[in-house]
């Protein structure tokens, strides 16, 4: 199909990180969905930083103001006034005054390798399977409709995103690069739908992937599905595709319950390798 | 020790775990049984209830009791078999832990019209002892029509004379029963996998073992060990080549 050069050449130059979402309002609509009752403003600082660890907000961006947050979360002013707080303490925002101010992403978040720890010891085994199979279920669904509705725009934007993934510097770039691919995967499928769960699923589990705890997962092992994939939606073969992304998240499912089990067996020792499937 | 060994007595502990809480449930079956049975052992009870205020304290009683002392338990309580039952609102009787540490009852839906109505007639954990007449685990099951959890439910039947009244039960989540078979775990040097009777794989202290499959059929040549309970359970899947 494509006749211009495979973006997964090594000798392609690295390409600038990639933005490209192609229904940003939709996402938007998202980011600033309403919230449940509980712990509102705590939740409101783990949606933005979320949002930001996937990329979905990135330096320079201008989130809305305050009431228009208070409005589209659904709480007080004063509640996201405290969640902006919290955020500009970790030196994630910053906010400006007058005519061209406001509150902007400064930086992005680290990955909090303790935090992750504590949300891998209360996810249960089961909890993280039943995460997988949603995941299998949603994407699979995505990477058979990509294959059969992708065009060559939609193909060239998705070997950035792997470009941008092979040669992410760290951890939390990792997860930011991976996540774009899920989403793009989605948009590929023209699916809001499934653009919509997808998100869900990766500010659920995105960071949690890639968190650099244990033995982190490996970059090659996961890329290698990925390139599979490419290619399949490149030959329009809907299995193929399909196939490709199973097994990519079967190893992920794999890996963190293995980094689950991990921690709940042998506590600290954080330096264990162990056997892939 | 042998990994026999340690094989035994992690299955040993979790099966102390299972008989301590059909303890309390016969328990539990056997004081509302002795409250509603007739004194005349030839009569027959054909209809429960209704309950008065006290007589539902008890029933309460019981099972924030069997709550407390079995913390592998999430709810627990009476149901009663519907075709004998006096008035319908009193036909479930059932504690759950509340967020804040404590206990509180849990609502059904009794509007047969209601999509949510709860119709448990034919489930498992009440059919298996209204027509065996012994206790049973069911599951593990997504009671999405209860308590919206991935649950097993233990449960033994409550028989006046020749009559089923309902069951004593107590619902156990997998996470639940998870973290305590991991807690175990620590130090074994083998994958085990504890298993339901259909080998449908509970939970695991490896990754190749996923909760909800069942081990692959020709079983890779792995051992068995039955958990050691009075009621059968589950069992111990051991030594195999690792599914997968």
């Amino acid at each position: 199909m494509s006749s211009e050069p495979s973006g997964l050449d090594p000798a392609h130059p690295p390409t600038a990180p990639v933005r490209v979402i192609a229904d940003r309002t939709s996402l938007r609509d998202h980011i600033y969905r309403a919230l449940p009752e509980i712990d509102r403003a705590e939740a409101i600082t783990n949606r933005l930083r979320d949002s930001m660890a996937l990329g979905l907000l990135v330096e320079g961006d201008r989130l809305p103001s305050e009431l228009e947050m208070a409005d589209s979360f659904g709480v007080s002013p004063t509640t996201v006034r405290d969640a902006l707080a919290v955020l500009r303490a970790e030196g994630l925002v910053d906010t400006r005054r007058g005519r061209h101010g406001g509150t902007f992403v400064v930086s992005l978040p680290a990955v909090a390798t303790d935090a992750m720890r504590q949300r891998l010891a209360a996810l249960s085994v089961v909890e993280l399977r039943d995460m997988g199979d949603h995941r299998a279920a949603v994407s699979s669904a995505s990477a058979r409709l990509a294959a059969s509705r992708a065009v060559e725009g939609d193909l060239t934007r998705f070997r950035r995103l792997l470009d941008a993934f092979i040669s992410a510097p760290d951890a939390a770039a990792m997860a930011r690069a991976d996540s774009r691919i899920w989403l793009e995967l989605a948009v590929m499928a023209q699916s809001r739908r499934l653009l919509a769960v997808q998100l869900q699923l990766q500010l659920e589990m995105g960071e949690l992937l890639w968190a650099p705890i244990g033995s982190p997962r490996d970059r090659g092992t996961a890329l290698d599905p990925l390139l599979q994939l490419a290619e399949a939606i490149e030959r329009r073969d809907a299995e193929a595709a399909a196939l490709a992304t199973s097994r990519r998240i079967s190893a992920d499912t794999f890996h963190m319950i293995d980094q689950k089990l991990t921690l709940a067996l042998h506590g600290d020792q954080e330096d264990e390798s162990h056997d892939r499937p | 020790m042998t990994d026999l060994d340690d094989v035994r007595s992690l299955s040993e502990s979790l099966a102390a775990d299972f008989d301590d809480l059909y303890t309390d449930l016969e328990r539990m079956a056997e004081a509302v049984r002795s409250a509603l049975a007739p004194t005349d052992p030839a009569s027959t009870v054909h209809e429960v209830g209704p309950f008065s205020d006290e007589q539902l304290m008890v029933i309460h009683d019981h099972a924030v009791g069997l709550l407390s002392r079995r913390t592998m338990a999430d709810g627990a309580g009476l149901i009663f078999n519907a075709d004998r039952i006096a008035i319908a609102e009193q036909l479930i009787q059932w504690q759950v832990r509340s967020e804040t540490g404590g206990f509180e009852p849990y609502g059904f839906v009794y509007d047969e019209d209601s999509t949510e109505y709860y119709d448990f007639m034919r489930l498992p954990w009440f059919e298996t002892p209204r027509l065996t007449g012994t206790p049973t685990l069911a599951g593990p099951y997504l009671d999405y029509l209860g308590v919206d959890d991935y649950v097993l439910t233990a449960t033994v039947p409550i028989v006046s004379g020749a009559v089923f009244i309902g069951v004593a039960g107590a619902d156990i989540q997998v996470s639940d029963l998870e973290r305590i078979m991991l807690s175990r775990c620590r130090g074994l040097r083998v994958p085990v996998a504890l298993v339901t009777a259909e080998d449908r794989i509970v939970c695991s202290n490896s990754a190749h073992y996923l909760p909800g499959d069942r081990l692959p059929q020709e079983s890779e040549a792995g051992q068995r060990m039955v958990l050691p309970t009075r009621v059968p359970t589950l069992a111990v899947h051991w030594g195999g080549a690792q599914a997968r």
